[in-house]
């Protein structure tokens, strides 16, 4: 989340991660009914790579502050699934940000978790 | 955090519901939710630490998925941004194939090309800018807009109305249907109409056959199937969305339960909005007010909406128009370019509609109105066209009578009356 604006609003603690940016530690703060599908760190300005084949969002959000991207997959009802994916910014203001979608889309929003 | 709603496909694709009950229940509700469970959970472990504070922004699905967590998981934010909800699903769906219907077919005589919009938007202009107390190309009360639709009628000695930019009396009367409520049997309030103001984002009325966030709804979501054509549509098909209700996707009224943890939300609606009704907002803020205010709940203490002059769905203006739209809503900074984010040049909370949210949040600073911004050049935001405030529903933006009319000091919310 680039919330470099709330910075100047103030940032309500300067929090630095606990674990490392690994599926195998991600995996582990998961629920149980959540698995992760990928997590990985990405340096200051990198881009994210939106994965091929992702119809509903498929715009790679670049100018990315250094975090962790993670993406997980969660059991739901009826045999289905959702996924959602997060960003862990390496310095963190303290605050969660969820964005939404569009119309019928599928898809990880990755494009607006960067923008608000 | 974003979720992916449990399937993958694009915004007007509803093909992936048909006999996927779970699958739609998915994307009504579940998927946020259980996203933002885990995601949370994540969260913590990750810093070892609970984030202190929560918040959501989104526009259209965007906007109602912000909705329905206020309705139905009240625990998840503090302060929800929502625009241009897309609230009622089991209405502006099949509202979507019936508007449609009023233009179609092609071939008949009321329907009205595309190419006559222009012409219409123009007229609708020229009528209604005046009458909201500033002729200043932007429409500030369509509501207010005594509209004589006649005034584009053709001359006797046309023969080619679209090319003469006028309407046949056949054409005259679609454009009545396009500006008119959606009323039902019994005078049962199905939909509102379009607002007048809207024809640059016409798209709706435009193709061949409906848009598919209409037509795809009926046939997948409703289940009656890719064979289903939209000229068979009735008023049994509003009927049997009202019944089944696919996904619990339309949101309720009742928001007590948000309002009662100290929430907030924080709701707009561009007025030139061609693809949800613009009014569909108010509609829903004043039965949220009918349902809570009988309950001793002060309803703007913590949930206030603005209606924006000019703006399309969720962000842009017509060239023609250039109204100040932008604030840093839901789905915004995509479209002035791909590394912006917040306001360029106005990174506080009076321009930035998130950051209006958070002051609200964690200083109990309860936004009036947010300024809009209209950029030069978007892509560049190095030079200001023109700011306004943006009022909190039901006040409009008046001009105060001198000082120059593109800086928002020359303005200030006023009530009609």
């Amino acid at each position: 989340m680039r919330w470099d604006s709330l910075y100047s609003h103030g940032a309500l603690f300067g929090v630095a991660a606990a674990l490392d940016c690994s599926p195998a530690a991600i995996q582990a703060a998961l629920p149980s009914n959540a698995t992760v599908n990928f997590a990985y760190p990405l340096k200051a300005n990198a881009t994210f790579q939106v994965p091929q084949g992702d119809t509903g969002y498929p715009v790679s959000p670049v100018s990315l502050p250094a975090l962790c991207v993670v993406s997980a997959q969660v059991q739901s009802v009826r045999n289905t699934t959702f996924g959602f994916g997060l960003f862990l910014p390496d310095d963190w203001n303290g605050r969660f940000l969820a964005v939404g979608n569009g119309g019928f889309a599928g898809g990880i929003n990755w494009l607006d978790m960067v923008c608000a | 955090m974003s979720t992916d709603t449990g399937h993958n496909s694009s915004s007007s694709d509803g093909e992936w519901a048909y006999n996927e009950p779970g699958k739609v229940e998915n994307w009504g509700h579940l998927a946020m939710h259980g996203s933002v469970v885990a995601a949370k959970a994540m969260t913590t472990a990750y810093y070892e630490k609970e984030s202190a504070y929560n918040y959501y922004s989104g526009c259209s699905t965007g906007g109602r998925q912000g909705l329905k967590e206020a309705e139905y998981y009240p625990e998840d934010f503090d302060g929800i941004l929502a625009g241009a909800p897309a609230w009622w699903t089991s209405h502006l769906q099949p509202w979507t194939v019936k508007v449609a219907l009023y233009n179609l077919p092609t071939t008949a005589d009321y329907h009205i090309p595309p190419a006559l919009f222009p012409a219409i938007g123009a007229e609708v202009l020229k009528q209604c800018d005046p009458q909201d107390g500033m002729k200043d190309n932007t429409i500030s009360d369509p509501v207010g807009c005594n509209f004589r639709t006649e005034e584009l009628l053709c001359a006797g000695n046309v023969t080619n109305a679209t090319s003469t930019g006028c309407l046949t009396s056949p054409q005259i009367s679609t454009l009545y249907k396009i500006y008119t409520d959606s009323i039902g049997d019994n005078q049962t309030f199905i939909f509102p109409h379009l607002y007048p103001g809207s024809e640059g984002q016409w798209l709706l009325l435009s193709g061949q056959e409906p848009n598919s966030l209409g037509t795809d709804y009926v046939r997948y979501f409703l289940g009656l199937g890719p064979d289903w054509s939209f000229y068979d549509y009735n008023e049994d098909i509003q009927r049997l969305a009202d019944r089944l209700q696919p996904g619990n996707a339309s949101v309720g009224f009742d928001l007590s339960a948000f309002n009662a943890k100290g929430g907030k939300i924080l709701s707009y609606h561009g007025m030139a909005d061609g693809l949800i009704p613009t009014s569909s907002t108010p509609l829903y803020y004043n039965e949220v007010y009918r349902t809570l205010k009988p309950q001793g709940v002060d309803v703007e203490k913590f949930f206030r909406f603005f209606l924006v002059p000019g703006m399309g769905h969720c962000s842009g203006t017509t060239q023609s128009v250039n109204a100040p739209w932008y604030f840093a809503g839901g789905n915004q900074a995509p479209a002035l370019g791909p590394t912006v984010y917040g306001v360029p040049g106005f990174r506080d909370k009076e321009h930035d509609a998130l950051l209006a949210l958070v002051a609200w949040v964690e200083e109990g600073d309860a936004p009036n109105h947010i300024i809009g911004t209209k950029y030069v050049n978007d892509k560049t935001q190095a030079e200001v066209l023109r700011q306004r405030p943006l009022c909190m529903y039901p006040k409009l933006a008046k001009y105060k009578g001198n000082g120059d009319v593109d800086d928002a000091g020359s303005w200030e919310c006023g009530s009609l009356y």
